[in-house]
């Protein structure tokens, strides 16, 4: 039993990474879409939950012009999030 | 209807937007169809729960009163995230009656489907 | 991974054109049926009710929001369901609220249905999943 996160908001001007630390369990997933993606911008990392795995949508890197650092940060492909939403519980949206 | 637990959370405060309004809505009709949803306030969200909320600009209609009746159609208590409102520098007793706090993961994880407004 | 197709309810929140939500929602509901999956039902609401207005003319160079919800209704059969008292209030009106309020032009269309929350709690409740597209 695990979630999906998706976060569409610049970390820099919401406060979802934040509420998310008290939000996932061990095993769930977060995905970061639209200006979300700006969190992989290097002082965004240190807020990152703990036990979980975050990924980006590659698509909005990609037009944002944003190229995470493959280390910190794996990107997916449109199908890859569709494959999270099957293989996850619940997908819950934060914005 | 096939039952699946639901969780609506609110994430934003009241006035601003029609987001606290929407939100209720949708759990008053998963109420009325039955089903009553597990309601939380996180974030900004737990602005929506402060006591003492007039009507705003032009006479709009808050969401304090629907707030207040949701215990009627078995919505309750009123989750909230105490992070949230420690962050906010308030108290619970700044809140209206029948607010209690949640363990969000936990909370989440129990549930089917979780709506968010 | 499911090993079986899943049926999928969408909510979108945001309005076309002045967000991403639609964008993506559509980017995600057009990559379902690669993987056995389908939409069922999109559920418009808050601002994403304005997704269903019928004279949406955008620029020849921009995609055409409102053509690849009618798009995705023909192929994946799914219904399009805007919440009636968010769209009324924002001026969307079906043939039947046009009359009944003494309008002289719908204002929203066929595919696109008028319809009351319980849909969505009805779509959240018979779906595999429910993903929300928000502002």
């Amino acid at each position: 039993m695990s979630t999906l996160h998706l976060i569409n908001r610049s970390p820099f001007a919401a406060s979802a990474l934040q509420e998310l630390v008290s939000a996932v369990s061990e095993g769930d997933h977060v995905l970061l879409i639209e200006d979300g993606v700006y969190a992989a911008l290097g002082t965004a990392a240190s807020k990152w939950p703990e036990g979980v795995e975050i990924r980006a949508l590659r698509e909005d890197c990609v037009s944002r012009g944003i190229a995470p650092a493959s280390t910190l940060l794996e990107t997916i492909d449109v199908a890859g999030f569709v494959a999270l939403t099957a293989s996850t519980d619940r997908t819950v949206s934060w914005f | 209807m096939s039952s699946k637990s639901i969780l609506v959370i609110v994430r934003h405060p009241p006035h601003g937007s029609s987001w606290v309004r929407e939100g209720l809505e949708t759990a008053l009709v998963g109420a009325a169809l039955g089903q009553p949803p597990t309601l939380l306030f996180s974030g900004d969200g737990v602005l929506a729960l402060l006591a003492g909320q007039q009507r705003g600009a032009l006479g709009q209609k808050g969401s304090a009163a629907m707030l207040e009746g949701l215990s009627l159609y078995d919505i309750e208590p009123l989750w909230y995230d105490r992070y949230s409102l420690e962050a906010r520098g308030l108290t619970l007793d700044q809140l209206m009656s029948g607010c209690q706090p949640a363990d969000i993961a936990g909370m989440i994880a129990r549930h089917d489907v979780v709506m968010s407004f | 991974m499911a090993s079986q197709g899943l049926t999928y309810a969408l909510m979108v929140q945001g309005a076309p054109y002045s967000q991403q939500a639609s964008h993506s929602a559509l980017r995600f509901a057009e990559a379902l049926p690669a993987q056995g999956h389908r939409v069922a039902t999109v559920f418009f609401y808050h601002d994403g009710v304005y997704n269903a207005a019928s004279m949406m003319t955008p620029p020849t160079d921009e995609p055409h929001l409102l053509e690849r919800w009618r798009a995705l209704h023909q192929t994946q059969q799914c219904e399009l369901l805007v919440c009636v008292a968010s769209a009324v209030r924002r001026g969307l009106l079906d043939h039947g609220e046009t009359k009944r309020h003494g309008h002289p032009h719908p204002t929203l269309e066929a595919p696109f249905e008028l319809t009351g929350l319980g849909q969505l709690m009805q779509a959240a409740h018979h779906h595999d999943r429910l993903i929300t597209f928000a502002p």
